[in-house]
């Protein structure tokens, strides 16, 4: 069935699966936004390990949606991943190695005898938590803002700074998605712990933490979008295939299509909706502000993805040579291969309903602290 | 066919292919179409080209016989080892079976010894296969069409080596505290026999 499709069908099918796996894995970073709130909520114990355990059952999920997201780049932008994973060498390796840590620091950090002592695992989870949500950031910025690279007609890539990728740090457009990031994970761990765990200690301090880290999200997260929005984006003519800077491409993209634009608003409320469930005045919606949020995330950084790879967007700019920059069009497999790999996507529903249903089984009932001391698979 | 005759054919197939990208980019109609032509494996100069020249792409990329040839003995003794292993593993497996089925193997130390470090040459096994893979397939990342120094991404050394090194120190502390956990564990002894 999907030979039906055309080629430039069945590659705005493949961004969209990007598109999702990309908003998964900010929603997922609720786990990184935990493990960053670790001296902040969790200074004493039980508070501590009730946080670990409630956001550790599910701290796979968020390192493995990185690498499917990655994987699926591969297969079906392979373009993107040899430049970027192979030109912004040592900023994604900066991250590779935060999530590397934080994997094992769940596991060690309570064993006997684990060599480091506990203080340092959770420092290390701290680290994922901190550098890894806005190192992520910087990267997801660099669809904005571009990237050093150069290819030559064997499509072989240069990257043309000695940082490799470091130097996104420098622009401050990706910073503010990265801090963005970083405090929007930490929202959703609050929220996700206000429904989770059933401590009051924990509760009373979350409410506190939640109205300060969103404070600092709106303004990170609105300063991004407007600078977005005003900004200059990289557009490409569909028939010569030229690339060419656009004036406000990003907002010209939501106007031309509207549903995009209304997504994304959608998105944005239910985020604000989540944020304000704790002190809204209904009993049933109290702990609920992790449905609201967790949907609005994923719906935003939706809408922002398909808006950087749709309407004959370059998703991937290049600052050195704009003839390099990539678009879904350009930097696609080829038809056959998404054909094929659109066939094997049919699984992916089935995977979902899998996570979903082994997520339900762990949570029957709300954490507390005697289930932990009880449980011989504690974190 | 001589190795030197395939790279020059390869050098032609690459020469041919860098034409039409630049008859591509100046717009070139006249030679872009004649060019196609060779591409083209329906037509007879199409047909000829794609399994005379074309097919030796890759060649086209070194610059001397030797480079053809991989490591020949580590392939073939990574090779043997892997092999011997498997072999190991069955007739060690018959062995245990036959004395889990006589209900005895709990006395046959020698035999739990051997079945403990075998787990090692399970990894060993693993990796000479991963050698063979490796080493073998050079130069080729796709046989005939692109060899690995045409693959291989544009990293300097330095930074391959720094990767290779912060991973290895990263996993040998993770090795460390693993082993030690493990080895506390172990000389505990499970729960339900303390009592």
């Amino acid at each position: 069935m999907f030979e039906q499709l055309s080629y430039n069908a069945l590659q705005g099918y493949w961004w969209l699966i990007i598109s999702v796996l990309g908003a998964s894995l900010v929603f997922m970073m609720f786990v990184q936004g935990g493990q960053s709130l670790i001296y902040s909520l969790g200074k004493k114990e039980p508070q501590l390990s009730l946080m670990l355990n409630a956001i550790g059952t599910r701290w796979d999920l968020s390192f493995t949606t990185l690498v499917v997201f990655g994987g699926a780049m591969f297969a079906a932008f392979p373009l993107f991943y040899s430049t970027s994973f192979g030109g912004a060498y040592w900023l994604w390796m900066l991250i590779l190695f935060t999530f590397i840590l934080q994997a094992v620091s769940y596991e060690f950090r309570n064993k006997a005898r684990n060599f480091l002592g506990a203080k340092t695992y959770e420092w290390f989870l701290f680290l994922n938590g901190l550098i890894g949500t806005i190192s992520l950031g910087v990267a997801v910025g660099t669809f904005f803002t571009g990237g050093n690279f150069v290819h030559n007609d064997m499509n072989f890539v240069s990257w043309t700074t000695n940082w490799h990728g470091l130097e996104a740090f420098a622009n401050i457009k990706n910073l503010l998605l990265g801090f963005s990031i970083f405090f929007l994970a930490r929202i959703l761990a609050i929220l996700f712990l206000m429904n989770r765990v059933d401590d009051e200690q924990l509760y009373v301090k979350s409410k506190k933490q939640l109205l300060i880290n969103a404070a600092v999200f709106l303004v990170f997260f609105l300063s991004f979008v407007f600078a977005i929005l005003l900004g200059n984006g990289y557009a490409v003519d569909p028939t010569t295939q030229l690339v060419y800077i656009e004036k406000y491409k990003y907002f010209n993209n939501f106007i031309e299509l509207p549903w995009l634009g209304i997504l994304f608003l959608i998105g944005v409320v239910l985020v604000l909706l989540g944020i304000a469930t704790p002190y809204l005045k209904n009993k049933k919606l109290e702990n609920k502000g992790i449905w609201f949020a967790g949907c609005g995330t994923f719906i935003t950084v939706l809408a922002l993805f398909l808006c950087l790879g749709y309407n004959n967007t370059v998703f991937y700019p290049s600052l050195v040579d704009l003839q390099s920059s990539l678009t879904i069009h350009n930097a696609s497999s080829s038809r056959y291969t998404l054909i094929v790999m659109s066939y094997v996507s049919l699984l992916v529903p089935f995977v979902a309903a899998y996570i979903i249903h082994a997520w339900r089984q762990l949570l029957k009932k709300k954490f507390t602290a005697d289930e932990i001391s009880e449980s011989d698979t504690a974190y | 066919m001589s190795a030197e005759e395939k790279m020059a054919r390869g050098r032609v197939a690459i020469q041919t292919l860098q034409e039409y990208q630049k008859a591509k980019k100046t717009n070139d109609t006249v030679n872009l179409a004649e060019i196609s032509k060779k591409f083209n494996p329906n037509t007879k100069e199409g047909e000829h080209f794609l399994n005379n020249y074309f097919k030796y792409f890759g060649y086209g990329y070194l610059n001397d016989p030797v480079e053809l040839i991989p490591n020949v003995a580590l392939t073939f003794y990574s090779f043997h080892i892997m092999v011997a292993l498997g072999f190991i593993f069955v007739l060690l497996f018959i062995f245990i079976l036959v004395y889990v089925w006589r209900d005895n193997i709990e006395k046959k130390k020698f035999l739990l010894y051997i079945g403990l470090w075998s787990i090692l040459f399970g990894f060993i096994a693993s990796q000479m296969g991963w050698i063979v893979a490796e080493v073998g397939r050079q130069p080729w990342i796709i046989q005939d069409l692109m060899p690995t120094i045409a693959a291989v991404t544009h990293l300097s050394v330095s930074t391959v080596q720094t990767t290779f090194v912060l991973f290895a120190i990263i996993f040998t502390t993770l090795l460390i505290a693993e082993l030690r956990i493990m080895f506390n564990q172990i000389r505990k002894g499970p729960d339900n026999l303390k009592k």
